[in-house]
Formats: structure tokens, sequence, C-alpha cells
């Protein structure tokens, strides 16, 4: 069995012998059913969605806040919605218009085939109890 | 979600509009509709940056100029002049380098001018013990701000020849029976004299009464206010009927657009954006720092200023510092208000009396909180420094969020007061006072600036699960990574992980009741991951 300081050490060895200082792009070839993961937020390919009810939104970046790690921002010809959703977890659903990129300051970029997708955030536990704290 | 905070102001408001219903269910007013005001386009355009800039002014850390001040001197006179009071000479209208200095000084004042008043009543001296603290205070205010301020700030407070006789008169007796047999009734007296001839009587004749009047014409103009309830909403023999008139006639009973449209826009909007930041973290800590004058500043840092007062006048110096919040009017901490009322009468350009209102305006524009006696005012200047996060609340890690000139600081953590060493020195934070801190959130942010993989090595977490998984099909650097499921001292569950690409080792609190890494990262997905993405290495 080996301890925490044994199982902490060999992962952050490995958060710097992975890195991936050459920035590269993973291109996506996309079909639905799959998943793209930059950082803390996912896209999945869907459908064209109804419309109806749905409010353009003229911001770029996909996830909330000025926070460095917060900046994952579509760029290229793109449509985005706000999903009117309660679920703090669902981001917008956008629209590439034709291939385009999905850039982070940090994480590997990605290159984003035609079509629809939406966002999903991943739960921040910390963030979710300090605000039940909070209130 | 997060609730919005609730200011004094509003929990007035909700006061008001209670009452309004009370006495709209009383039949005492009798309202017919009449036609509505409507913001034009261009106004409505007006709305945010209207908002915006009274946010600035309130996040304003810019001192007061001298301009600003010669301003705010004549505009505190106008504030007593309109609520009929006899003004204080313009040398008793002092400003202070930040709430503090302004709080104490007004105690230490305000205790001086009570016991003149006193020794008039009670023919007794009782000024030895005065003067005695009086003088170690000027003795040892040498260089430290705050103490030099509020000592400086209480002399000029006090009449120049009340504060020599203070000073001087240390041959008169004390008769401490007789003094004590009549503090309590004259400090009563006291108290309610000061409450009622200064802040209400000065904001019913100013703020009020042009908000009142500002939120009737705007109903009026558009529509569902009555005659009769206009009636008495101007021709008031009493402010509060005249409010719950007013109210009830326009935002309550109406549901008046414009003004909710307005209100929303402007006071609330710079209320929720200031609120956090500027008026409750002061208020708070001018409070605690009255309670808890001796002992060591936690999240605030005030100096040697409740010292220095109690120094001066004696434990009631800190007796009144502590009823002074009654006293106190937020300034440019209190901008909603004013940014709503000012909004109707620079954009939309009601046609109201702003005469009084002018001075409220400027006092809100130009300076922070402020302190009204009827012998005195003490103005506080605005703090050189007001950090908050991207959500507005009261932020700053390497320092305090908020600051005034004197050296007198204010520490939070995203919105959550800490104490000034977790910020200032936080190599002094360690496993032990983490598992001793009793309040949850500041041990929470304590252990994220200790570290938690130092936390979780230090305190021997338990390894519940570890695997391994590729990291990215495509990526050029390939491989795979580990993973790992922690449990620590409280029970609390890690899943951690490194990231290549920001070269960062991430600690994810996950749920309980998570056995594998796997189940750990479902839990904050949402999702199931595929089996063939991982390989487990270990398990408990």
């Amino acid at each position: 069995m080996k301890t925490a300081e044994q199982v902490l050490a060999t992962i952050q060895g490995e958060a710097t012998g992975n890195s991936q200082e050459i920035r590269f792009y993973r291109v996506h070839l996309t079909g639905l059913g799959h998943e793209i993961r930059q950082g803390d937020i996912f896209l999945y390919p869907i459908e064209p969605p109804n419309l109806d009810g749905l409010k353009e939104i003229e911001s770029r970046q996909l996830a909330p806040g000025n926070s460095k790690g917060s900046r994952h921002i579509l760029a290229g010809k793109v449509r985005v919605f706000d999903p009117g959703s309660s679920d703090p977890l669902d981001g917008p659903i956008f629209e590439q218009i034709e291939r385009g990129l999905l850039e982070h300051p940090e994480h590997a970029g990605d290159s984003l085939a035609r079509g629809w997708y939406k966002v999903r955030f991943q739960l921040d536990l910390m963030a979710a109890n300090r605000a039940r704290r909070a209130d | 979600m997060k609730k919005a905070p609730i200011t004094q102001e509003q929990a007035e408001k909700e006061t008001r509009r209670a009452a309004a219903k009370q006495i709209a269910s009383e039949g005492q007013y009798r309202m017919t509709p009449s036609k509505k005001y409507e913001l034009t386009d261009e106004h409505r355009a007006q709305l945010k940056p209207w908002a915006d800039s009274w946010i600035r002014s309130a996040m304003r850390t810019a001192p007061m100029t001298a301009d600003e001040k010669d301003r705010c001197r004549r505009a505190a006179i106008g504030l007593y002049e309109a609520a009929g009071l006899t003004p204080p000479p313009p040398e008793r209208i002092v400003f202070a380098p930040s709430p503090f200095v302004a709080v104490f000084a007004f105690g230490a004042a305000s205790a001086i001018w009570y016991a003149d008043a006193a020794e008039r009543v009670t023919g007794q001296a009782t000024w030895q013990a005065t003067v005695q603290a009086t003088r170690r205070a000027a003795a040892r205010a040498t260089g430290r701000a705050t103490e030099r301020d509020t000592v400086q700030a209480t002399g000029q407070a006090v009449d120049q020849a009340t504060w020599q006789e203070t000073v001087k008169a240390t041959g008169r007796a004390v008769d401490q029976a007789t003094w004590q047999a009549t503090e309590r009734a004259i400090e009563q007296a006291a108290r309610r004299a000061v409450d009622q001839a200064t802040r209400r009587a000065v904001d019913q004749a100013t703020v009020q009464a042009t908000e009142q009047a500002t939120v009737q014409a705007a109903g009026e103009a558009t529509g569902e206010a009555t005659g009769e309830a206009t009636e008495q909403a101007t021709g008031r023999a009493t402010w509060r009927a005249t409010w719950r008139a007013v109210d009830q006639a326009t935002v309550q009973a109406t549901e008046q657009a414009t003004v909710r449209a307005t209100w929303q826009a402007t006071r609330r909007a710079v209320d929720q954006a200031t609120w956090q930041a500027t008026w409750q973290a002061t208020e708070r800590a001018t409070r605690q720092a009255t309670r808890q004058a001796t002992r060591q500043a936690e999240w605030y840092n005030c100096g040697l200023t409740a010292q220095a007062a109690v120094d001066i006048a004696g434990d009631r110096a800190a007796h009144f510092a502590k009823s002074s919040q009654s006293e106190c009017n937020g300034g440019s901490q209190w901008s909603g208000t004013p940014s709503y009322i000012s909004f109707f009468r620079h954009i939309a350009k009601l046609p109201l009396d702003y005469s009084k209102w002018d001075h409220y305006e400027i006092l809100a524009r130009h300076s922070c909180r402020r302190y009204m006696h009827p012998e005195f005012c003490i103005i506080s200047d605005f703090p050189v420094k007001l950090a908050v996060d991207e959500d507005n609340e009261p932020h700053c890690e390497d320092g305090p969020f908020c600051a005034w000139a004197d050296g007198t600081k204010l520490y939070a953590v995203n919105g959550h007061y800490v104490p000034e060493w977790v910020v200032e020195s936080p190599e002094l934070i360690t496993v032990e006072k983490i598992q001793k801190e009793t309040d949850a959130e500041t041990a929470r942010i304590m252990r994220e600036r200790f570290g938690e993989g130092r936390y979780l090595k230090e305190i021997g977490a338990k390894v519940i699960h570890v695997d391994s998984v590729p990291i990215d099909a495509l990526s050029p650097a390939g491989g795979s990574i580990t993973r790992a499921l922690m449990e620590d001292d409280i029970g609390q569950r890690w899943l951690v992980g490194s990231d290549g690409s920001t070269e960062r080792v991430y600690y994810m609190l996950v749920s309980p009741k998570a056995e594998t890494c796997q189940e750990a990262y479902h839990s904050l997905r949402g999702t199931s991951e595929p089996d063939s993405n991982f390989t487990t290495i270990l398990e408990s």
C-alpha cells in the first residue's frame, strides 16, 4: 500500500513530466456521442436544437468568470445561445458555422468541426459548499 | 443560488412597504389610478451608465480633494439647516482619514460634550479621570497614525474651550456617587436628543423627502398615484404617513413600472455591486472594533484608534462610539438611493425642488461615511484601496481588500472575512491551526493557502483508490497519468490528478460516497466514463 506522500509525489512528478509546452491543437472529427474535454469543461455534439426561446449571446467565452482558467474562448464563425437551463452545470449551446477553434491560455486548443454543441461544466463542490455556507 | 445581500436601506424599505400594506388594508388612503410616467428610450439608455457612475463613486479609492472637503463642509451645514437645526460652526465639521478614526473620535467627542452637559445638570465636576487620560493619550500620540488622527479629530470636534477645559481641569473634585445616580438618565436623554435631532431629522428633510417626491412624481407622471395620496405626499403632517402613502400609491399598490425598472437598474445595481465590499464590511469592522477595543485585531486592523478614544474620554467614549451607528450615514457607501433619486433629477429631469436633496447628493458623491452630532460632524475620507472578486465580494489574497490612508485595513477572501495574519503571513499557517479553527470557511481558506497537497501529505491522508488514465489519444505527448482518491481528517474525499497543459496538480473535492477514482470523477461530471479509459493501480 502506497502512502499519501508517495502517491502525491508520483502525481506531482507526472504533472511536470507530461508537460505539453509544445502547443498543439486536437482536431476533432466529431459525431454524436463523442465528448470533447478542455480542462474543466466538456463539449457534446448535439442535433440542431429548436431555437425558440433561446437567447443568442455575444460572449464567445464558454465558462463564466474573469479568471485565467475560465477563458475557454471560441474563435471563428459561431453563434452562441443561453440554454435557459436551471442546471448550474449546463453551459451555453453553440453552432460552429464552419470549422473553428476553442482556445485556452493553458490547455491545448481544440479544432471543432461544423455543427451544434452543448457545454457542460465540471462540478466544483468546494465552490458549491462555499455558496451554500454564504446563504 | 446565492442570495443578494439585504442592505439596511432595503430592510427599511420592506418595513415601509409592510406598513403601507397595513394602512391600505385599513382604508386610510383611497387611491385612484392616473396615467403612468414612462421612461423615454433616451432615459432608459442612461440607466446602466448612471448606475455604473455611482458604482464607481462607491468604489472610489482617490482621496477627497481640498475643494471636495470645502463642498462637503458646506453641504453638511446645508443638511443641518434643511432639517431646521443649528449647524455646528465650520471648524467643527471635521474630516477623518478613515471610518475607524471617525467613529472613535465621534465616541470621544460625544463623551466630552456629554460630560460637559452633565456637569451643567449636576453641578459636579468629573474631569479628573478624563484629563489624566487625555494627557496620556496626547503623550502617546507620537506618530502612530490612527491614534494621532483620533486625538486630532476629537480635538477638532470638541469646542476649543471645552477641549482646553478638559485638559486643564485637573483640580476639580469628582463625586462619583452623584455622577452615577444621574448618569443613566442624562445618557438616555443625550442619546435620544442626538438621535432625534440629527441624522433622522436630516435624513427626513433631505433624502427621504426627495426620494418620496421622486417616487411620487414618477408615479404621477405615469399613472397610478392618486390625488389624495399626492396631497398627503406633498403637504404632509408627518414624514412616516407621507412615506407610507406615497410608497403604497406607487411602488407597492400600483406595481409602478418606472419605479421598478429604475430602482433595479440604478439603486439595486449599485447596492449589489458595492454593499458587501463597502458598507457591510466597514460596518461590521467598526462594530466589532468598538466591542473589542482591547482585543487583538482580527480581520480588521484599526491600530490604536479605539484605545486612543478610551484614553481621551474614558469608557464612555467606547460606549458612544458603539452607539454612533445610529448617527451614521454611509455617504458614498450608501450610493443606492442617491443613484436612484439623482437619475430622476439629472436624467429624467423631474421638476422637483432639489434644494434640500442637493446637500445629501454632494456628500454621497464626494465623501465616505459621516457621523452627525448636534455639536459636530465627522466625515470620513475614501479608502485608498478597495478590491473585490468577480462576484463583487470583498477579496484580496495578498493584502487587505480595503485600506485607508491612516493604515486601517480589512481582510477578506472571496467575501469571507479572515484574520489579518492568514493573508499577510500565510507561512504561519499550520495543520494544528487549521484543525483548531472553529469557523469552517476560515479553516477552508487557511487550508487552501497552506496547500491541499501539503495538507493531505502532512496529515497522512488515507489513500482510498489509485488508477491510471490515458492523457489523450490524440496528444503527441501520449502516455497516461495517475490519479488518486484520498480521504482527509474530516472525512472529505479528494480526487487528485494532474494536467500536463498547466503542469499543475488538482485537488478536487468529490462525493464522500465515492469509492473509486472513476466514481469520484463521475460525481464531478455527472456522466459515467468508459471502462476502457482507465487502469486500476491500487484499491484499498
